[in-house]
């Protein structure tokens, strides 16, 4: 394949992987069982009743009361929420997975819990270790091979 | 997602194991595999330019968390192996199997509701999680850390190989 064929190849790809992105997020309601946020959000009382799993920002916890208030944050902006029948370990700024079910006044009563990050720490945690993954793929990958600009094409670099 | 270090430590130790049965995965193939585990993260270039921005210029709906899903793995593979010339087979299949360690990685990891998500997309099926991990638990890190170094001194004293 000569390295224009190759170029309209990888375009039309692009354009595709594009058009995946579309589509996953336009039929992203009939995958998910649970309302989504904006929805939830927009329409709180049309959902009280429903299951819902929400993932969020905890902002506090009365461990005596067993609640939580929730910060969820979702493309068109953000809402809190109660969390009833909370008990987990997490620090205010960790992110939680909470799966229940919609109550009155804005409250989840929740059955589970995941904690996804134990506080606003781990997700710095979480980035650091991913640059340094970068890194080392980055690095694995150019030791071996390198771009030839002539084919436009990778080539095994000769070792000396 | 579990953090990008992991994915590529797993996908590096399989693919070195692999190579000790398969005599054509040699290095440079073991290096494609490895990076073939970096696709699905590709998603973080949402902290960049977020999907919401993207759906505001373009006047569609637009996610990126498609690239990291079954689907998004065959064709963001397929634009990559387009760069190896005429080894472009070898190396989508490197791509999308190193692509799909990473998915099944992060399809282990705890969910509240027990289901591993959309992670199979476009296949309409949420599978279930065995709720293995949180990827912010750094144990995660240090036995795929660990499970890396035994490979690669076992890949250097016993099977001969350079790295």
């Amino acid at each position: 394949m000569s390295p224009i064929r190759r170029g309209v190849m990888f375009l039309l790809l692009v354009g595709v992987i594009g058009g995946l992105c579309v589509h996953y997020e336009a039929t992203e309601d009939q995958r998910d069982p649970y309302p989504a946020a904006e929805d939830i959000d927009a329409d709180y009382d049309r959902h009280v009743g429903e299951t819902a799993l929400l993932i969020g920002t905890v902002e506090s916890v009365d461990r005596d009361a067993g609640t939580a208030r929730l910060r969820v944050d979702h493309d068109g902006g953000a809402f809190t929420m109660t969390l009833a029948e909370f008990r987990t370990t997490v620090e205010p700024g960790g992110t939680v997975q909470a799966y229940g079910t919609l109550e009155a006044e804005r409250t989840l009563r929740v059955s589970r819990t995941v904690v996804v990050n134990e506080s606003g720490g781990s997700k710095l945690y979480k980035y650091a270790v991913s640059v340094a993954g970068a890194a080392l793929v980055l690095g694995l990958f150019f030791r071996h091979w390198r771009i030839n600009l002539e084919t436009v094409a990778f080539e095994v670099r000769n070792r000396d | 997602m579990a953090d990008l270090l992991s994915h590529v430590l797993v996908a590096y130790a399989a693919f070195t194991v692999a190579s000790w049965q398969a005599d054509w995965l040699t290095d440079e193939w073991i290096a494609v595999g490895t990076g073939g585990a970096a696709i699905p993260d590709l998603i973080k270039v949402e902290i960049v330019v977020g999907s919401g921005t993207i759906e505001t210029v373009l006047g569609v709906p637009f996610d990126v968390s498609a690239v990291g899903t079954l689907g998004g793995v065959l064709l963001v593979a397929g634009a990559i192996a387009l760069l190896f010339g005429e080894r472009r087979y070898r190396a989508y299949c490197l791509l999308v199997a190193g692509g799909c360690s990473a998915l099944v990685l992060d399809g282990m990891r705890k969910y509240a509701d027990g289901r591993a998500g959309d992670w199979l997309y476009p296949v309409p099926w949420n599978p279930p999680s065995p709720n293995l991990y949180v990827s912010s638990d750094s144990t995660v890190l240090g036995v795929v850390l660990f499970v890396a170094l035994v490979v690669v001194t076992l890949n250097r004293r016993v099977f001969g190989g350079s790295e």
